[in-house]
């Protein structure tokens, strides 16, 4: 982590970032901000979970991703039926072969949408546990590897709880960051409304980056350096959570983990080979709110983010960011 | 991280408990050296077996069960007979202490044991310093405190871990020194030892500021335990003193006293410490007469201050003396003197005739007195005497020559009685008649005795040198008769005791009264404590002469190489230290160490608390004088340089100098500073507090408050300028640029800002 990028790497990532960027804002319109932190997760190597209300343009946000890089792409439309199974796959008996052979399912891709996964039990929910933390799944006992880079696109309603099933904490855990899409500006929505674009197979994008590309791109990642004091600012973060009374419990050591990674993402989205605590304090909310839960429940699933977010915001402006 | 700091094992611990726990006990069993119990078996087998088994603790577990069933009853044993037999309860509580302290240390241990070494010896190094209050007391505390912390620190590690060792576990006596060290060293945190030895030194100095902040106030020595603990006379000055006793003193090279002088320049040339007058020839030595010892005035109640019988001196001069136990009860002094003050009050008994002062009882622990008025003129005046002396009666009753005034002569005669025996300066009852003719064979020899005192004990101060040289190992002649007659018979070497008394027995021969006095000539002068330091190997006799003509008796002093009779007047003052011979050697600091301690810490008492303000002061105002007259020197040379003509040398100069600093201040910011911040900051970086990151973050802040202050964030130098503060605030090192140009940079940054913040204050 000491050791600074060669500067053509640096230089090369920054390009393909910037071309990724150019490419999917193309697509989705007035949400930098959230293509920023798409693009951030994927080199971080981490999952999204979007939460909005539907139509906002969550699917398509996972298909510009998906369409920009020359990677593997699938979609699971998670249902109340839906059986594990036919998530991860299922080992058949092949009668030439007289074995059973794997025969992989959807989740074996690189960038897989998960959409509306609370619909999905509990049970197809937590199939998704294994591979979206050590991107294998193992079937009859036999783990099976799913490419690299592996990024689960997962999306849900927030509004709408008829038939669902509440993502739990351990599965919340493993997602990198929860976002939110937004209604677009009007002026960005008038230009949504004049594309004559209709449906998810109408966004043809070219791939502007491979898969060795990003690969490489995650890999710069880890170089980003972190001084002492961001680390430090990213413990006493952790730590105010931990001690903060509204919280039933504090951000886990996985989290502090995602924030780090996350931030030196973002350093390298920022074109820089070290992590400012600007990093950190940009990435607290989207990285940190969805591990929280409030000590007093909220009925309101909506509502409940929301004081979650505001908590966590008084937390970071308590916390001093090193100067 | 990477190296994580090794732990002792419980085995260890308890290695380093045992070793602990042994050092402490024969360090702390020491101590008993230092006071004059009959301990010589203990403390030889304490010697003997403590290390042997500290050392070799195999040998500790391979003790018969049975010794250890019968230890402490035996002990109990030793004490109680020890107890009826001497009848002293500390002496006997002392060595039941270095018996259960030794039978401790040999004998293996659990954490309770280790805490009873602790205690066994914390009582032996109180009681030694409560007893000797010796320098020596401060090393021991201090060292007795850093090893009892450091078996406290190893009991408690040892039983949190685990519950540690049982007392009679096994494995842990098989220890290879060296690899416990090694381990021992691996294991502690410098730091944390430097920082607990720093607390520790902390403590101790706050503990000496406050003893010496502390208001005085006087508490007396009744305590039982004063007296517990007699020390006896190491030197042997008493009053009864055979020939070779003060040379066998002088064969002792430690220091009798130590005294202090307010004023250096008022110490006369030759020191005579006076302690005992001795009238009575017994033919083995001289000894004061009963009649000698009634002229002491009886004890005084115990008291701070005494008055004595010197004369009221213009001298202002103060004499500090810090008095050693085990030299005498007589009290050393040059003369008489106005007052005596004692640190702790103490009963005096003064002979006012003799102008000598003795204590009650020979002194357990050092006495400090200061003496003021006194006087260190060698001729004593002695009107009584002078008196008496005149009466026609005289020569034909000498044992009524009496100077004291109570037991005069008048008195005994009026009231019939018999006449109390007085002390006679012209005895000569215990020289045999055959001896008593040889005398006066040699005194018509030496001739002038119808001449006064003084001549004729300069003739015979000649004659004595001119038979007998000097030297501390004499003997006297063998033969019958008077020993100090055979020796002045002889031409055989002697040393001050035979001079002193050949001269009495000549003296009072030739019809002049004569006195023996003992006590100490001389000392050196310490330059480490700016005191006077008297050893007894300045033990020393001499003669006093009676004056007739002038009233006073006089000093005399045969041994060759003293002077014979002092001067009338006192003499030529100097300052001691440039005066005397100075002693700079390492027992001489160590002795300066003694004389803080006493002055600074045992007879720290109000006077002397004042004297240590006022000394301070005057220390500081002298120190400030001092670099004050040093500013206005060097400022007045560099005035008076300037002011002279300006010549080309000196022009030359003024160049080369102000290129010297501009080179130095231009190499400094070119090459050293820079070098400074990467070194420091390679040297700080583990401590978060390297300087560059440090520099660069105040940089980014001025830049920020400043840009966001005149809506200039986004000016393209500004935001450059931040993207490398910020590399150099949060970079890895090696991506850094130079520091020193970035920081240029920003400052030249800001400047661009004035015109900017001017035009705003103007507008407003």
């Amino acid at each position: 982590m000491s050791e600074s990028l060669p500067a053509l790497p640096l230089t090369a990532a920054r390009e393909n970032l910037h071309k990724l960027r150019r490419s999917m804002r193309g697509t989705i319109k007035g949400k930098d901000t959230v293509v920023d932190q798409v693009l951030i997760a994927l080199v971080a190597g981490g999952h999204v979970l979007i939460e909005d209300m539907p139509g906002v343009g969550k699917t398509t946000l996972a298909y510009a991703l998906a369409r920009s890089m020359d990677c593997a792409f699938s979609r699971i439309q998670f249902t109340s039926d839906l059986l594990p199974s036919d998530v991860t796959g299922v080992a058949i008996y092949d009668e030439a072969l007289k074995e059973f052979v794997f025969k992989k399912g959807p989740v074996f891709a690189n960038i897989v949408l998960a959409d509306e996964i609370n619909r999905a039990t509990p049970k197809t929910q937590s199939s998704l546990l294994e591979v979206m933390d050590r991107g294998k799944v193992t079937v009859d006992g036999k783990a099976h590897a799913v490419g690299t880079p592996f990024m689960v696109f997962a999306t849900q309603n927030p509004v709408d709880y008829e038939g669902t099933f509440p993502l739990p904490e351990s599965q919340m855990d493993r997602f990198l960051m929860r976002l939110h899409m937004g209604y677009p500006q009007a002026a960005d929505e008038l230009e949504i409304l004049r594309s004559a674009r209709a449906g998810y197979d109408a966004i043809a994008l070219d791939p502007v980056v491979t898969r060795a590309d990003l690969l490489q791109l995650q890999q710069c990642a880890t170089h980003v350096f972190i001084e002492d004091t961001v680390l430090d600012y990213i413990l006493r973060i952790i730590g105010a959570t931990r001690a903060e009374a509204d919280f039933r419990a504090g951000v886990s050591v996985r989290g502090g983990l995602a924030l780090k990674h996350a931030a030196q993402a973002r350093a390298l989205l920022e074109g820089r080979d070290f992590v400012v605590p600007g990093d950190i304090s940009a990435l607290a909310v989207p990285v940190l709110a969805h591990r929280l839960t409030l000590v007093r429940p909220v009925s309101e699933g909506m509502e409940e983010r929301r004081m979650v977010g505001a908590t966590l915001k008084r937390i970071l402006a308590a916390v001093p960011p090193p100067v | 991280m990477a190296n994580p700091r090794p732990q002792l094992s419980p085995i260890e611990l308890q290695q380093l408990r045992w070793f602990l726990g042994g050092l402490i006990g024969l360090v702390s069993a020491w101590s008993v050296f230092y006071m004059e119990v009959d301990a010589i078996l203990a403390l030889g087998g304490i010697t003997l077996t403590v290390p042997f088994f500290t050392l070799y603790p195999r040998f500790s577990l391979a003790v018969p069960a049975f010794v250890h069933r019968l230890a402490f009853p035996l002990i109990v044993t030793i004490f109680a007979l020890d107890l009826w037999g001497n009848r002293e309860p500390l002496p006997a509580m002392i060595r039941l202490d270095l018996m259960l302290l030794g039978y401790r240390c040999c004998s293996p241990r659990g954490p309770r044991e280790d805490l009873q070494i602790i205690l066994l010896a914390l009582f032996l190094v109180v009681v030694t310093g409560v007893f000797t209050v010796s320098p020596a007391f401060v090393v021991q505390i201090l060292f007795f405190t850093g090893a009892a912390l450091g078996l406290l620190f190893a009991v408690t590690l040892s039983t949190s871990r685990a519950g540690g060792l049982a007392a009679h576990a096994t494995g842990w006596e098989r220890v290879r020194w060296p690899e416990l060290f090694r381990r021992l060293r691996a294991a502690a945190d410098l730091r944390v030892v430097a920082m607990a030895g720093g607390l520790f030194c902390g403590v101790v100095l706050l503990s000496a500021l406050l003893f010496l902040a502390l208001p005085r106030f006087e508490v007396s020595n009744d305590f039982f335990i004063d007296r517990q603990l007699t020390k006896s006379s190491r030197t042997g000055f008493s009053e009864n003193i055979l020939f070779g006793e003060v040379n066998k003193i002088a064969q002792d090279s430690g220091m009798a006293f130590a005294v202090d002088v307010s004023d250096p320049t008022a110490v006369p040339a030759s020191l005579y410490w006076r302690m005992l007058v001795l009238d009575e020839y017994s033919g083995q030595g001289f000894r004061a007469s009963a009649g000698l010892l009634r002229s002491f005035a009886p004890a005084s109640d115990k008291a701070v201050a005494h008055a004595g019988p010197g004369r009221a001196s213009p001298d202002r001069t103060i004499w500090t003396i810090y008095y050693q136990p085990g030299v005498s009860r007589y009290l050393p002094l040059l003369g008489g003197f106005g007052r005596l003050y004692f640190g702790e009050p103490q009963a005096l008994a003064q002979s006012p005739a003799l102008r000598i002062a003795a204590l009650s009882s020979e002194p357990a622990k050092m006495v400090g007195y200061r003496v003021e008025g006194m006087d260190g003129n060698g001729a004593l005046r002695d009107p009584l005497f002078a008196r008496d002396h005149r009466l026609p009666a005289w020569r034909s009753a000498p044992s009524r020559m009496f100077s004291n005034e109570e037991t005069g002569p008048a008195r005994s005669g009026e009231t019939g009685e018999e006449p109390e025996k007085q002390p006679s300066f012209l005895d000569l009852t215990g020289v045999a008649a055959g001896d008593l003719a040889k005398l006066r064979v040699w005194v018509s020899e030496i001739g002038g005795t119808g001449a006064g005192g003084p001549d004729f004990a300069r003739r015979a101060g000649a004659w004595l040198q001119a038979r007998h040289p000097y030297s501390l190992d004499s003997t006297t002649p063998p033969g019958e008769g008077d020993v100090l007659v055979r020796w002045l018979g002889s031409r055989q070497p002697g040393h001050c005791e035979l001079f002193a008394g050949g001269m009495v027995l000549l003296a009072r021969a030739a019809g002049h009264p004569v006195r023996l006095v003992t006590g100490f000539k001389g000392g050196v002068w310490n330059p480490t404590s700016a005191s006077i330091t008297v050893r007894n190997s300045d033990a020393h006799a001499w003669c006093e002469i009676w004056d007739e003509e002038k009233g006073v008796w006089v000093r005399v002093d045969a041994t060759p190489g003293s002077l014979l009779t002092p001067p009338e007047v006192p003499e030529v003052l100097t300052h001691a230290g440039s005066r005397m011979v100075q002693d700079a050697g390492w027992s001489a600091r160590l002795d300066g160490l003694r004389v803080f301690w006493y002055r600074r810490i045992v007879n720290f008492d109000q006077t002397a608390q004042l004297e240590l303000v006022r000394g301070t002061k005057d220390h500081l105002l002298a120190l400030v004088r001092e670099l004050r007259e040093h500013v206005e020197t060097g400022g007045r040379k560099l005035v008076a340089w300037f002011d002279q003509p300006w010549d080309f040398p000196r022009l030359l100069v003024a160049a080369a100098s102000g290129g010297l600093l501009v080179a130095g201040l231009g190499l400094w910011h070119r090459y050293g500073r820079s070098r400074w911040l990467a070194w420091r900051s390679l040297r700080l970086a583990s401590q978060r507090q390297e300087p560059v990151r440090r520099e660069a973050s105040h940089w980014l802040l001025k830049l920020q408050n400043r840009s966001a202050a005149l809506g200039a964030t986004s000016a393209p130098g500004l935001v450059a300028i931040r993207e490398r503060l910020l590399r150099l605030r949060f970079g890895s090192r090696e991506s850094w640029a130079p520091p020193l140009e970035v920081f240029a940079e920003a400052r030249r940054q800001l400047r661009l800002l004035r015109p900017l913040k001017r035009r705003k204050a103007n507008r407003r």
